[in-house]
Formats: C-alpha cells, structure tokens, sequence
C-alpha cells in the first residue's frame, strides 16, 4: 500500500515537470515541422510555427531563429512596414547577437527601399558601432548564419563596411 | 518858369520825403542802439533766472535786437552748474516776439546732456511743466548731436521744426548725415496725457509708423515698420510710468512672421538703468543697462538651442550715423557636444560694425582668448532671414593649458595654438582654416591611453615636444583635419582625420616611432627581431567606425610585407583573433561566431 502512494505520488511529482519537457519536445517538433515546411515552400505554414514557438515556447533555444524568421517572411511577402517591425524587435531582443547585425542589414537595406535616408543614417551608425575590430593581417572577417527559412547569410566585416551576401549574392552594404 | 517851379516842387517833396525817412531811420537806429544798451541788463537776469531753475549756467557772448521783433543771442553755450563740460551750444539764438525761436548751429552734446538729466531731469521737467502754456515755434534749421564726451568724431547732424500751439504739438525734420530719415509727430493734447496721432521715420529705403496715447500712467502704442527687407508688424506695446517703475507691461510684436516678445522696467531716478526679457522664436534674452562712467553698459544672457550665453560691460559708442563701435568686458558661452558641457570664455572683445551698406553689416572683431589673441572680419548679409555671415579670422598664442578650462579632453595637454580661418554660417555652413601648434605635450588623454594600451606603447601616455600642424574644416556633415602632421619625441605622424555628424571615423595615417617607443611593445620587439631597422619605416593603419569604439586596420606596407615574410599564416590569424579578444574592447567576438575570412 505504502509502495502504491510513493508510486502516486512520485508520479505527481514529475507531472509537475512534465508540462515543460512537453513543451520543449513541442518547441524542437515545431521548429522541425517550420523548417520541412520553408524546405518545401510553404512559407506561410512555416511561419505559422516560427509564431507558435515564439507563443508558446518564449524560453525555448528556438526563439532567435523563430524570431528572426518572423522578420525574414515578412520581407519576402514584401510586407516591409511589418518586416522592419520584426527586425526592430529583433534588434532590441538580441542586441549583442551577432544575427542582430544581419537585422540591421535588413533594416538599412528596407529604409533605402523605402527611400527613408534619415533612418539609414541611423542604421549605419548603429552598424558602425556594433562591434570594435582589429585587422592586423587579414582585412575582413565574415560571420555566416542558416536561417528558418533556410536562407544562408554570410555577414562580412571590413574595416569601413559591412556586407550582407543571402545565398552567396551581395544583399546590401552599409559603408561608414 | 512854369516848368522851373514844377521842378523845384518835385525836387522838395523828394527832399522832405528824403529827410523823413532818414529822420525815421535815425531814431530806428537811435531805438535799436539805446535797445542794444539796455538789453544786456534786463537779459542777463533773465537768462540767470531760467539758468538757476534749469540748473545750468548759460552763457552768451553778446546779444542784440533786429528789427522788427527778434532779440538775437550769439555764440551761446549752456552748461550744467559746477561742470565745465558744454551741454548745448549755438551759434545763434533768435527769440521772436511772436513766440518762434530760432537756433542755428545748434550742437548737442549727449554724454553730458545725459548726465545732466540723470541728476536733475525730475526737477527740470517739474518746472518745465509749471510754465504758462503758450504757443510757440521752435526752429533748429542746421543741429548736431554729438555722442562723444570730448564733442570730438563725427555728430550727427538734425533739423527740428516743431510748433506748439494750444494742445497741439507738431514737429518734424530730419536726423542724419550720409543717409537722412525724416521724421513727423503729430501730438494732441489733454487733461489726463496725450494722443500720439502719428509718429512717422522714413528714409530711402524703410519706414516706421505709429501711434499711441498717454493716459494717466498708461503708455499704449501699435504700428508698423518696414525696414530694409524686415516686415516689423502688429506691434503692440503697453507701458506703465510709476513712482518706483517705469514698467514695459507688454511689447509684442512679428518680424516676418516670427513672433516676439519684450518685458522690462527702468527705473523712474534713472532711466538707463533697464532691465529686459526678449523671447524670439528660440532665443531667449536677458538685458540689463545702467550708466556707467565709460557710458550706458549692457550686461545680459541669451539661451539659444541649449546654448547660453552670457555677457558683461557691453558699452557702445556711434562713431558717425553709420558706425558702431561695441566693447565688452567678457562673454562666457555654455553650450553642450555629445552631452558634455563646454564653456567658452572670451575677454576684452571689441566690435566695430559698419552699416553704411544696405542689406549688408561689416564687422571687425578682436579678443583676448586663452592667453593669445584673436581677430576676425565678418561680412553681414541681412537681405533675408537667417542672416548670412562670412568672415576670416586669425588666433595666435592660445594657451592649451588654459583652453583645458573649457575642454576638459585637453586637461594633460600644454602649447601653444596658432591658426587663420574662413567662416560661413547659418546657410552651407563651414569653418574651414590651418592650425599649428609648437612645443606641445600630451599626457594621458582618453586617446593616448586607447593608443598605449593597444599598441603596448607605455610611453605613449606622455607626449612632449610636440609641433603639430594641419588644415581643417567643419561643416554640417563633418569635421576633417587633413594633412595633419604630428612630430613628436616619441614617434611622427602624417594622415587625416575625418569625423562625421554621426561620431563615425574615417582616417588613414602613417605613423613612424622611434627605436625606443617601438621596443616598448611586445610586438614590436618582435618586429624589430624580424626585420632590420623596422623603426625607419612606416607604419601605415587606417581607422573606422564610431569614434569611441573604433576599428583598427594595419595597412599593406613595406613594413607589414617584410613582417609577414617571416610569419606562418595559422600564426597570423591567431593575432588577428587575439587582438579580437583584447580586453581594452568593450565588447568581444566569440571566436565560434566569428572566423577570418
């Protein structure tokens, strides 16, 4: 009898945990489930999930990607007033991120789309002063990262610039 | 015999015609002569009478009668009692029976004129007001107003022609030599004050009108002004005269469409000592005057744009109707750069500012600034608002260390600051110029210390002997020094610096440091293991990014070829990661994000 409550109440104890293992299996299923989804092309079912994660799972590893993915559909929809609100939000979230300096890119780069140079005045500066580096042999450094929707980005660093290359073809360049 | 006898009749009626009229001017001349004798006697205590109640003492050199009604005063000079400074003179007064006073050449002179009222106005204008009311005229065809004490420089010359009759008082005339503006006073009259119908200033190429009332102690005024291309509209003005106050309630009124707005009192025993506040668009003004020995001085502050400034002993002299000179004791300007406060302070600053040209103000300036001096010549464009200013300047033997007050960047540093410059401002501003600087020392300023610190060069903390020089230019989008070149003990310099409106860097130099400065560094050592007499070649390196974090680049050069001869490439990339990971960066790249290209 005495075995029958430990084993109760054992089991209630790790149910109190169980919600969250759930969850985080359910963060991991979900962000498999967005990436088969932006492999195949279903942007909007990927997206779907990127949101989900963000919803349900705020604490989750997944999160920067699911993120940045928001931001990422969005542009690509050419919705760029709600893209450079993602990437806003990106930035502000992961600030010391080296991904939060692809977001600049894509908000320079949405701010000279939409021919807003006060704004690209500040993004430039906002790049400029991202990150202090020292180039003593080499003249550039580079930072590559694979998005949710499996966009393979390539940040390159220069002593007066940076270069933004999505799918090896030069997206933007902010010169300072 | 007929004709004889006609002929000597017509001759005696001629004859007697003759003898009565020299008869008549016989005792004209013998009424003017016994006038002229007896009327020193009965002027001299007239004039003493109106000198005691006036307090002056008025003095003549002789005084006649002209017929038929004029007693006319010559070369007469009026001073304050007990001072020997002239108030007023003339060369000629003519009093008319009939009530009209002429006076020619008459000559004002204002400091003592001045003065004078300040010690007795109240009185003056007490029994001025108690003298029986009587019509009059009063006519100065040929006046100059002197504002200098020693009646020296140019006056500016006037004519008044001003009648009074019954409660009506018009006047009008001219002031001004070169450029005269006439002006017209039509005044009325009544128990309580007056009407002020029309008050008119015009000249060739501007214009005021007013008019107003004085009621009781209530001062109201509006009216207009055109002037050059300044539209002064809608100007409304309330004035209160009290026993303790002379109180401007309200002035108000738009240049060219821009508010503004004046409040101040001066005090009724002195009415040159005033205080004002003026409110334009965005600047804000303090006034304060009081009469001084060296004239009326002005002491006040203005805030512009979180800029203040302040200044003291203002004092200002017209040399002639189209020349101002300015002094001023000091100015103290307070104004923010990202954020810090910085004060400037310039001494002794002198003006001169000629108006002779319409639409256009010329302006020499000089100072005590720092220890050196410093002189400048600005043209004024003032055809339309903002004005436009151009000038050129020249400062020589500033003194660093005192300039450090100010700039608090430049505490550990000493020398001496010589340059020339052209400015342009508010339209496609620039300030654009050449600067040296001779013996100079630097110790532990926020660059040195990045520059020790990454370079591994302790020395560098401490520069002496340091002779600079460079051209530089400001604008809005930037600050640039060009062809700076830098000679220190420790190493020398040549480059130039760029920074723009958003702190970010742009520079390129080359720097060559001594044997001694270079063995400092760990790397240098090295360097100089590596290659023979590295400290003979230079060093080329570029900077970038926000000034305050900014990035480093060693620039292809003989000197970095012949070092990476010797250098594998996996050991060069664990430099550049190295270097990365210093701990004077604020922020690091982990190693896992970042990769060398």
């Amino acid at each position: 009898m005495m075995k029958l409550y430990v084993i109760i109440l054992s089991l209630l104890w790790q149910g109190c945990f169980w919600v969250t293992c759930v969850k985080a299996s359910e963060a991991d299923l979900e962000w498999k489930e967005a990436i088969g989804f932006a492999k195949q092309g279903e942007t909007d079912f990927a997206f779907m999930d990127f949101q989900t994660i963000l919803d349900d799972c705020p604490h989750s590893r997944h999160c920067l990607g699911a993120q940045f993915a928001l931001g990422e559909y969005y542009f690509l929809q050419n919705n760029l007033p709600m893209a450079s609100e993602a990437f806003e939000d990106f930035y502000a979230q992961y600030p010391q991120h080296e991904e939060a300096l692809i977001a600049l890119a894509y908000l320079f780069q949405i701010a000279k789309i939409e021919n807003r140079p006060h704004d690209m005045e500040g993004y430039r500066s906002k790049a400029a002063s991202f990150r202090q580096l020292t180039f003593i042999f080499n003249d550039k450094k580079s930072f590559r990262f694979s998005s949710g929707f499996q966009r393979k980005y390539k940040l390159v660093y220069y002593i007066n610039k940076v270069e933004l290359y999505v799918n090896d073809k030069l997206f933007t360049e902010i010169p300072f | 015999m007929l004709m004889t006898s006609y002929s000597q009749r017509s001759l005696f009626k001629w004859a007697c015609a003759l003898l009565i009229l020299l008869m008549i001017c016989a005792m004209a001349a013998i009424f003017i002569f016994q006038v002229d004798r007896w009327l020193p006697r009965y002027a001299l205590p007239f004039t003493d009478v109106i000198a005691q109640r006036s307090q002056t003492k008025i003095s003549f050199s002789m005084v006649h009668y002209r017929f038929p009604d004029h007693i006319i005063f010559k070369n007469v000079t009026v001073f304050e009692a007990d001072k020997k400074a002239p108030i007023l003179q003339a060369s000629r007064v003519t009093v008319g029976l009939f009530n009209t006073i002429v006076i020619n050449d008459m000559a004002i002179h204002f400091p003592a004129f001045k003065d004078y009222w300040a010690r007795h106005g109240e009185k003056v204008h007490a029994w001025a007001a108690a003298l029986p009311q009587k019509n009059m005229r009063l006519v100065v065809p040929n006046g100059r107003f002197y504002l200098t004490d020693d009646g020296k420089g140019d006056p500016v010359a006037f004519k008044i022609d001003l009648r009074l009759d019954q409660d009506r008082l018009n006047a009008h005339g001219s002031w001004g030599d070169k450029h005269p503006f006439n002006y017209a006073l039509y005044v009325h009259a009544h128990d309580h004050g007056f009407d002020l119908d029309k008050f008119t200033l015009t000249d060739t190429g501007s214009s005021m009108n007013l008019w107003g009332s004085w009621h009781g102690d209530t001062i109201d005024w509006k009216g207009f002004i055109f002037y050059e291309k300044f539209y002064i509209l809608d100007i409304d003005g309330n004035l209160k005269v009290q026993q303790n106050a002379v109180a401007l309630k309200q002035l108000s009124f738009n240049i060219n469409g821009d508010p503004v707005k004046v409040r101040g009192y001066c005090s009724p025993k002195n009415i040159f000592q005033c205080d004002a506040d003026i409110a334009l668009k965005n600047i804000r003004l303090h006034l304060h005057s009081q009469n001084t020995p060296q004239g009326l001085a002005l002491k006040g502050g203005a805030d512009l744009n979180g800029t203040h400034v302040d200044f003291e002993d203002l004092t200002g002299q017209v040399v002639n109707n189209n020349f101002l000179k300015l002094r001023t004791k000091r100015i103290q300007a307070i104004f923010p750069v990202q954020g810090r406060e910085h004060k400037v302070f310039i001494d002794d600053l002198w003006a001169s500012i000629d108006f002779a040209r319409p639409y256009q103000k010329i302006i020499a300036l000089s100072a005590r600034m720092y220890g050196g001096n410093f002189h400048s010549r600005i043209r004024l464009e003032t055809s339309s608002l903002p004005w436009q200013l151009k000038g050129q300047g020249q400062f020589e033997g500033i003194d660093i260390g005192l300039l450090s007050s100010s700039f608090s960047s430049l505490k550990q540093c000493h020398g001496h600051l010589y340059g020339n410059f052209d400015l342009q401002a508010p339209k496609n501003t620039e300030f654009t110029g050449a600067l040296t600087l001779h013996n100079g020392d630097f110790d532990n300023t926020d660059f040195q210390v990045w520059a020790a610190k990454t370079l591994q060069m302790p020395s560098l903390d401490h520069l002496s002997n340091a002779e600079m020089s460079c051209r530089f230019k400001v604008d809005e989008k930037s600050k640039t020094l060009e062809d700076l070149r830098l000679n220190t003990d420790e190493f020398n310099l040549r480059g130039f610096f760029d920074l723009d409106a958003d702190d970010l860097v742009s520079s390129q130099d080359s720097v060559r440091f001594s044997k001694k400065t270079l063995s400092e560094s760990p790397i240098g050592r090295q360097i100089i293991g590596l290659v023979r007499g590295a400290w003979t070649l230079p060093f080329e390196f570029r900077l970038s990014g926000n000034i305050y974090r900014m990035n480093f680049q060693w620039d292809n050069s003989p000197l970095k070829d012949k070092v990476r001869q010797h250098l594998f490439s996996f050991f060069e990339r664990m430099i550049d990661q190295r270097m990365d990971a210093h701990p004077v960066y604020r922020v690091t790249i982990p190693s896992e994000s970042v990769s060398p290209g």
